[in-house]
């Protein structure tokens, strides 16, 4: 073989190559092998038949999430990461330039779409939710996060809330 | 802390490209010194190693900052897609909140690489039902962070390859030279 014939192989084998490394990557799906995009907050997520307090709790909680997250314009994920904790909170409003009555305001919002959400589930009695609203729409912002934020202290202040009335409350959950 | 890793990341690609404007500046002259006087093929090959190494210093140049910023990209889309993976499991709400600040912590500590997130869910539990919840978990959770490191390539990768092609316009002129 001469040295133009064995120089025309190399390219040709190096553009093969090259074509079939691309072919190969994009025939095993690497053009759609990307993380899973984040759901719009703003669309209504059915709740997953929950059970007892706990399960209560947490689809409260993304409900929650959704619907300060959709006020917000901001996926619930970055949300959840954002009121984790006092710095991540402060991050997040400088990143997105909101001010404590706007997060106030939107957080007190979630809270009134996951009782709308737990009410409309089955999950919580009519009785309870009218003034569960009331005292939601004046609620502090630190004991709104703190709802909103940690199912298990929100289990807790229920259980506080509540004291003797939690069985009564028992009853009412399905 | 993302904001930081961001800007760690961005720094990490300045300094590649100032690398690579040093080597393109150095290798010229080197280059030239070491040919002066010599047979014009001798000459012709220098230029030619020259050629090849501006060609990869373009390539860094134009690489560094796509990739930088699609990896800090993908890492945000990545642990947005894990945070979903995790608000929406069957895990137990109790279990799954301790999992996500194992899982957060796990994933400070792991800073400028792809996240292994397998030591967060240690010890798995011991009842059949939950263990097989967790499992699943951590998958689909490691699973989303492996498309974000992978997805975080593909731009680069392309814009490699056109740069690959673009080397057979060279290659087919340098067919009429005559040495």
């Amino acid at each position: 073989m001469n040295a133009e014939r064995r120089s025309l192989v190399l390219v040709v084998g190096a553009i093969v190559a090259a074509v079939a490394l691309v072919g190969i990557y994009l025939a095993a799906g690497g053009a759609s092998y990307t993380p899973e995009k984040t759901q719009d907050p703003c669309k209504h997520r059915a709740w997953r038949n929950p059970e007892g307090l706990q399960q209560i709790a947490e689809q409260f909680t993304l409900s929650a999430l959704d619907g300060a997250a959709c006020q917000l314009g901001v996926s619930r994920e970055t949300l959840a990461q954002a009121l984790a904790t006092p710095e991540s909170r402060e991050r997040f409003m400088e990143r997105y330039d909101i001010s404590d009555a706007k997060l106030a305001k939107a957080v007190r919002a979630g809270l009134l779409r996951a009782v709308d959400d737990a009410e409309e589930a089955g999950a919580l009695n009519p009785i309870l939710a009218a003034p569960l609203r009331e005292t939601l729409r004046s609620i502090p912002l630190d004991q709104a996060i703190e709802l909103i934020n940690n199912a298990e202290s929100l289990l807790n202040n229920v259980e506080g809330f509540l004291g003797p009335a939690q069985s009564f409350l028992e009853q009412l959950l399905p | 802390m993302r904001l930081e890793r961001h800007c760690e990341g961005d720094r990490h690609g300045d300094l590649a490209q100032r690398s690579g404007i040093g080597l393109a500046l150095v290798l010229s002259a080197l280059t030239e010194t070491a040919l002066s006087g010599r047979a014009p093929q001798a000459i012709h090959g220098g230029w030619t190693i020259s050629a090849r190494h501006a060609g990869v210093v373009i390539g860094i140049l134009a690489v560094t900052p796509i990739f930088t910023h699609d990896i800090a990209q993908q890492r945000h889309d990545a642990i947005n897609a894990g945070t979903a993976v995790v608000l929406d499991s069957n895990v137990p709400p109790l279990l799954k909140l301790d999992l996500a600040q194992k899982i957060a912590s796990r994933l400070d500590d792991e800073k400028g690489k792809v996240p292994t997130i397998g030591p967060a869910f240690e010890p798995l539990p011991t009842d059949p039902e939950e263990h097989d919840q967790v499992v699943q978990l951590r998958e689909e959770l490691q699973d989303q962070l492996n498309r974000g490191a992978t997805h975080a390539f593909s731009p680069s990768f392309g814009l490699a390859a056109l740069i690959g092609l673009l080397s057979l316009i060279p290659i087919g002129l340098a067919r009429k030279v005559e040495l």
